[in-house]
Order: structure tokens, then C-alpha cells, then sequence
């Protein structure tokens, strides 16, 4: 694990040594205060915490797209193969490096949370549990992120692809509206946005942890395979 | 080239059984959820009640909440039907916004917010004003209660209830014809109660010794003539047994039910109102009374809408009653209106002693049980007979509700009187079916945290929050990157 933690602490340092970052981070913020600040009525953060995570749709494929395209453009994939660090370490610690990317994220918008709190009485515990939900939502993006960067060179091709999946994974939801009850219900199942519904109005079900937990780790072990066979 | 495809094979078993670990898992978590519910009010917690009746759901039921999208109240009601949605797979729900799709609503003759719920050919609209109830007192600080759950749980029972519940309109003394499209007549109502999930049925009491078990209600709507003596005594008998009896009798005409009336506690009098003070349009004989908070007036009061009455007589709770019931006034006229009894007098004026003194009560709702005394019901009936309160409504008049005040084509409400003429029947209706008493489920406070945050202060933030923090941020970002560039 301390192995993958140097990888983590690498690439975590190297996303904040380029503009990229700020960049995402900066646009990101401004778009949502312009939107969330105007609109705050009640002391709650469901409104902001919705349109964060319509935000991450677009944002995390940007910040996971280079994640190994770089690598395997630059042709450092090579090294990394050869390193005494295993396949796994080495995807654990980028993909962590990303997710921290995501928590620095979510303690900016903590800015919400203190307009709210100084001017409302808000209730804590919805809050608490939609940020819980936000973060496994992006983490869960993350994971297909890092999975689409794995596949290709091109970073551009891997953020689109990382986008577009994201995109299916939450349109599922208004599909499920269009079919009969049965196939509606697998597609519930399936679509990423439904389990996020739960964590927004303050409930935590283990359900929806373990989608969110076996979805990370279905692509990030996709992500060890896909590099792997790179190797064949 | 073997190499290769014996690890492709290997990496694809692989995939496969990570895939199938993974799915297990969540198979599994799927069917034992460990729920809890973090908001302080327990919300997002459905009732014992609701579950049970979600659990014994035997047929599909379609939700449409027309609601206005990303509204406060949208968004309560669809949490609250996803909770529902998580126990049952009979309900399926939608959204339709009424003001992007007007069409949706036209088809279901919606003209306001609500929900509708619909089985089969039994459909049911909730209005969202029934789900909340906001504080009578204007300055109260208090947040609106949310009805939700026990509105749209009781409407699931009475839409799949196995009897529709029946109104039974007694004939033969020239009441009102529910078929007659006519001004005086009224298709309206019925055409409203069969939207509600009501069936309408003649009643005649001449060949029908005794009131069908079938009638949820009987209702007589302003006799022109008294029923004969045997007619009354199917009535009492009705009442008796813990029946529910609708009563809109109007002025200068005698129904016979009078005595009947009196020992439930309520007073009939021989006269017409007349209110100098409160009248609609350039009539004093057209009351416009106040409505007394009961639950059948709240949500009128509460929307203010206006009743007016059309020629009435005056019913009032007897004072000095001996009987075991509870008789509320409803509406009632001004302190000035009176009733007065010397209908062809040209220069009406209260003369005391002759006249009902005002204010005068105009409606009355009655509940009761049947006292001993005056039960003969087979013994066997008798607990349940008990079980069960008596319940009437009575009214002075029999034109509020006719075709000439009711809803035209849906849409446009006549011009003839009061707008709450027809809800104030409608409640009083659903009053007496006990609708309101299916379930009751402690109402949850809707959680509303206002936010005590001027404009200028929300612009401060915006500037602050949009503007300088992510500019902030480009600085630093750039600031580092060149600072490595120049390295």
C-alpha cells in the first residue's frame, strides 16, 4: 500500500503543478455560485448539491481523461511496467489522486454550507449525507474515467468516451420512465443518478453504498486488466 | 500468438468472475437494505400505516403529480412517492408540469396543482392545497404541515376500496334531478362525484322499505314536498344504525324532517334569511355567510374562497340539547342578518320575538351516536351500529349547488355566486363518507428552513463566491505553474 500511496502523492502534487487543475476548478465554481447563490431561498443544499453533481458529469472526465492517455502517449507506461510497483498500486494511487482531487473539490463548496448555515438554521443531517452521495458519485465517475484513460492515448478520446458513458449512465433514468415496469426496474438498478437520490434527501441505504463501491471497483479492476493486456 | 490468447482468455474469466462478485454483492444489499433515515424530522420515513396498505395494494396504480417543476412542493411530493415506489412495484409515477403541458391537465380536467391517482377506471384527484395546511394566523412564524403521505395513502385505499361508496339521492317530493342539466338541477355535483370516485343512485323511499346496505350516503336535495310518515322512519331508522344523511332544505318549503332533525339537536326554521350586511350582488336574499373553522370549512377559509347561498332558511344547533350529539355551525350569517319569519312582509325588518335573531347559522354539521334509547337494530348490529358515529350535514338552502354555481365546462366558474359553493358541498360530501378518517397520519412538519438573507448580501456572496474565489484560484494556479516553468 506504500507503494500506491507514492504513486497517489505523485500524481496528486503533478494535478496541482499544472494550470489544468485550477482551471476546472475555478470555472466550475464560478458556473455554480452564479446559479446556486442567486437562488438560495432555504437553508438546505439540495439545490447545490443537484447541480454539483450534474457539474461532475462534465468536470471529472476532464481531470481523469489524461490520467494514462498521457502515459501512454508519452510512452512512461513503459517505466511504469517495468517499476518493482505492481499494475494494481499504480492504479490505485492514480485513481486516489483523482478522488483527491474531487474531496479539495467538495471542501471548496463548503463555501455553500457556510452562507447557508450564517443566514439559515440548516438541518445537518441531509447535508451531511448529500456530500457522503456526492462524493461517491464522483468517485464512481472517476472510476469509469480512469478505465476510459486506460484505452486510449488520445486524451481527448478518452475524456469524450468518459463523458458520454457518464451521460448514458444518468439518462438511463428518464429511459426507465419510458419502458414498462419490469425492464424500468432493472434500469434503476442500473442508472447512477438513482442511487444518488437517497444520500440528497438525507437517508443513507447500504444499497447504494455497495452500487457505488462495486462500481469503483469493477472499473478499476477493468483499468488493471486493460493495462495489462498491453503488456501481452 | 498462444501466449496472448491464453491471457486474453485468462484476463476475460477473469473479468467475468470480478463482474459476477460484484453483482452478487449488490444483488444481495438490494434485498436487505439497512436504511436510516439523518433528517431531524424523519421525513423521508413512511408510517407503519402506509406500508401496510402499500404491502396489500392488489392492482396497479398510476400516479400523475401536476406539479409545477423544481417547486418546494414538487419536490416533497416526489420524495415522498419514491419512498412509496421503494415498497411496491404496483405504483408507477409521473410528473407533468401544467403550465409547459396544458393539454395533460385538460385531460384530466385539472384546473389546479395536485396529484391524481388512477386504477383502472377509478381516479382520484388530490389537490396540493388539501396536502398543506398553513397556519390560520397570517404573522404565524410556523412552518406549513405536509399531508402528504395520509392524503395520497388514503386516496390509494378509496381508489382501491373493492365498493365504490355510494350517494344515495332520495326522490318523489320534487327534489333536485342529478341528471337535470337545467340551471336548478344538478348534473353538476354529480358529474363531480363520480370524479371523485362516488357513485350516484336514485333513492325512493316508497319502494325501498329500507335505505340499500349499498348507500354510503343519502342525501335529499330540497324537497318540495314532505315525505310521508313511513319515508321518515326508514330515514331514522338509516341514521340510527350510524348512516350519514346529507340535508339541503330550502326556504318557504317543508320537508317533514323537521322532528326527525330536532332529535339530532338541530333546529329548522320556518323563515328566510336575510342579511343587509353581507349579501351577494345587489341582493340581501343572497347571503354571503362566514364560514366557522371545521374540517370541512379549512381549506376555504384558508383560501379565502367566498360561499353565498340563494334564498335560505335559517338551521341552528339547538341549545339546550338532551340529545348525545355534537352540532357545529358551519356558516353563519353577520350579526345584523336575521330570519324572518313573515316571508310576505314587503318592509322586512327583524322584529323580535317573531324573528330569528342574527347572526344566523345556515349550516350545521352533526355528529352522533345513536343513543340506546332510540336504537332498535338487531341485537348483533348493535356493536358495530356503535361502532360508528351518525353523521349529517344540513343546510338551508338547496341552490348554492345547483348547475347555475357550479364549475362550466371545467374551466370557467359561472358568475352566479359564491367560488367555494361547490367545495363547500363537495368537503361536507367527503365529510360525511368519512374520508378524512380512513387513516390519519401525524402530519410532518415540512422542514422549511427560510434563509433570513437580504439581496444585497446574496449579490455580496455571488461576487465573492463567482468571481473573486475562482479568480483567486487562476492567480495561484498560474502563479505555481510559472514559477516551475522558470525553474
Amino acid at each position: 500500500m506504500g507503494k500506491a500511496y507514492s504513486v497517489f502523492k505523485k500524481d496528486f502534487r503533478g494535478m496541482f503543478l499544472s494550470p489544468l487543475a485550477y482551471v476546472v476548478i475555478a470555472v466550475f465554481f464560478a458556473f455554480n455560485s452564479l446559479l446556486i447563490i442567486p437562488g438560495m431561498q432555504t437553508a438546505d443544499m439540495r439545490g447545490a448539491f443537484g447541480l454539483m453533481a450534474t457539474m461532475f458529469i462534465f468536470v471529472i472526465p476532464l481531470l481523469t481523461m489524461r490520467v494514462f492517455s498521457e502515459e501512454l502517449r508519452s510512452g512512461t507506461d513503459e517505466l511504469l511496467m517495468t517499476s518493482p510497483i505492481t499494475l494494481p498500486q499504480i492504479v490505485i494511487g492514480k485513481y486516489l489522486a483523482v478522488v483527491g482531487l474531487i474531496v479539495v473539490i467538495l471542501a471548496i463548496s463548503l463555501q455553500y454550507v457556510y452562507i447557508i448555515a450564517k443566514f439559515g438554521n440548516p438541518d445537518w443531517g441531509p447535508i451531511a449525507t448529500g456530500y457522503i452521495g456526492l462524493f461517491l458519485l464522483g468517485s464512481a465517475f472517476a472510476a469509469f474515467g480512469v478505465f476510459a484513460s486506460s484505452l486510449t492515448k488520445n486524451q481527448i478520446v478518452a475524456g469524450v468516451l468518459a463523458l458520454i458513458v457518464s451521460l448514458l449512465l444518468v439518462v438511463i433514468e428518464v429511459v426507465s420512465s419510458m419502458v414498462g415496469p419490469k425492464a424500468a426496474d432493472i434500469l434503476d438498478k442500473i442508472g447512477i443518478i438513482n442511487h444518488y437520490y437517497d444520500f440528497d434527501k438525507g437517508v443513507i441505504d447500504s444499497t447504494h453504498i455497495i452500487y457505488y463501491i462495486g462500481f469503483i471497483v469493477l472499473f478499476l479492476f477493468l483499468t488493471v486488466r486493460s493495462l495489462d493486456s498491453r503488456r501481452w | 500468438m498462444k501466449r496472448k490468447a491464453i491471457s486474453g482468455i485468462n484476463s476475460f474469466l477473469m473479468i467475468i468472475i470480478v463482474a459476477g462478485i460484484v453483482s452478487a454483492l449488490y444483488y444481495i444489499a438490494d434485498r436487505h437494505p439497512l436504511r436510516y433515515d439523518f433528517t431531524s424530522n424523519k421525513t423521508q420515513t413512511l408510517s407503519n400505516k402506509t406500508i401496510k396498505v402499500l404491502g396489500g395494494l392488489d392492482r396497479n396504480i398510476e400516479i400523475i403529480g401536476f406539479l409545477e417543476n423544481g417547486s418546494m412542493p414538487a419536490e416533497m411530493i416526489e420524495d415522498l412517492l419514491k419512498e412509496y415506489r421503494r415498497r411496491t412495484d404496483k405504483i408507477s409515477f409521473t410528473t407533468v408540469d401544467p403550465t409547459a403541458k396544458p393539454g395533460e391537465a385538460q385531460k384530466y380536467g385539472i384546473t389546479e396543482f395536485g396529484v391524481v391517482l388512477k386504477s383502472g377506471d377509478n381516479k382520484k384527484f388530490i389537490k396540493l392545497k388539501e396536502m398543506f395546511e398553513t397556519s390560520q394566523n397570517p404573522y404565524s412564524q410556523e412552518p406549513p404541515k405536509f399531508f402528504g403521505e395520509q392524503a395520497i395513502t388514503n386516496a390509494l385505499i378509496s381508489i382501491t376500496g373493492k365498493d365504490k361508496r355510494r350517494v344515495c339521492f332520495i326522490e318523489g317530493h320534487g327534489e333536485r334531478d342529478f341528471n337535470a342539466k337545467d340551471e336548478s338541477g344538478y348534473s353538476g355535483i354529480k358529474d363531480l362525484l363520480e370524479g371523485e370516485n362516488y357513485e350516484v343512485a336514485p333513492l325512493n323511499l316508497m319502494t325501498e322499505k329500507n335505505v340499500p346496505a349499498t348507500c354510503s350516503i343519502i342525501a335529499t336535495i330540497g324537497p318540495a314536498k314532505p315525505l310521508s310518515g313511513d319515508e321518515i322512519e326508514t330515514v331514522r331508522q338509516y341514521l340510527n344504525k350510524g348512516g350519514a344523511g346529507l340535508f339541503l332544505l330550502d326556504a318557504m318549503k317543508q320537508s317533514g324532517l323537521e322532528p326527525l332533525l330536532h332529535d339530532w339537536g338541530v333546529r329548522v326554521d320556518n323563515d328566510l334569511v336575510i342579511d343587509p350586511e353581507r349579501y351577494y350582488g345587489n341582493d340581501p336574499l343572497s347571503p354571503v355567510p362566514y364560514m366557522k373553522p371545521h374540517k370541512i370549512t379549512a381549506e376555504l377559509m384558508s383560501t379565502k374562497l367566498t360561499i353565498s347561498l340563494f334564498y335560505a332558511r335559517s338551521i341552528t344547533p339547538i341549545e339546550d340539547d338532551k340529545t348525545q350529539t355534537d352540532v357545529e355551525t358551519l356558516l353563519e350569517t353577520s350579526d345584523r342578518g336575521w330570519g324572518e319569519t313573515n316571508v310576505t312582509d314587503e318592509n322586512a325588518k327583524y322584529d323580535r320575538g317573531e324573528d330569528v335573531k342574527g347572526p344566523v347559522s345556515v349550516a350545521v354539521a352533526v355528529t352522533g351516536r345513536a343513543t340506546p334509547d332510540n336504537d332498535d337494530s338487531e341485537p348483533g348490529e348493535k356493536s358495530q351500529a356503535l361502532d360508528r358515529q351518525t353523521r349529517l350535514i344540513v343546510i338551508g338552502d338547496a341552490d348554492f349547488a345547483s348547475n347555475a354555481f357550479v364549475y362550466q365546462s371545467g374551466l370557467v366558474k359561472a358568475l352566479a355566486g359564491g367560488a367555494g359553493n361547490t367545495d363547500f358541498l363537495m368537503n361536507s360530501i367527503n365529510w360525511l363518507a368519512g374520508e378524512e378518517e380512513l387513516i390519519s397520519i401525524r402530519p410532518k412538519p415540512t422542514d422549511i428552513r427560510p434563509m433570513n438573507i437580504t439581496g444585497d448580501q446574496i449579490s455580496k456572496f455571488t461576487i465573492l463566491f463567482a468571481g473573486v474565489v475562482p479568480f483567486l484560484i487562476i492567480i495561484f494556479g498560474v502563479v505555481i505553474w510559472y514559477r516551475r516553468r522558470s525553474l
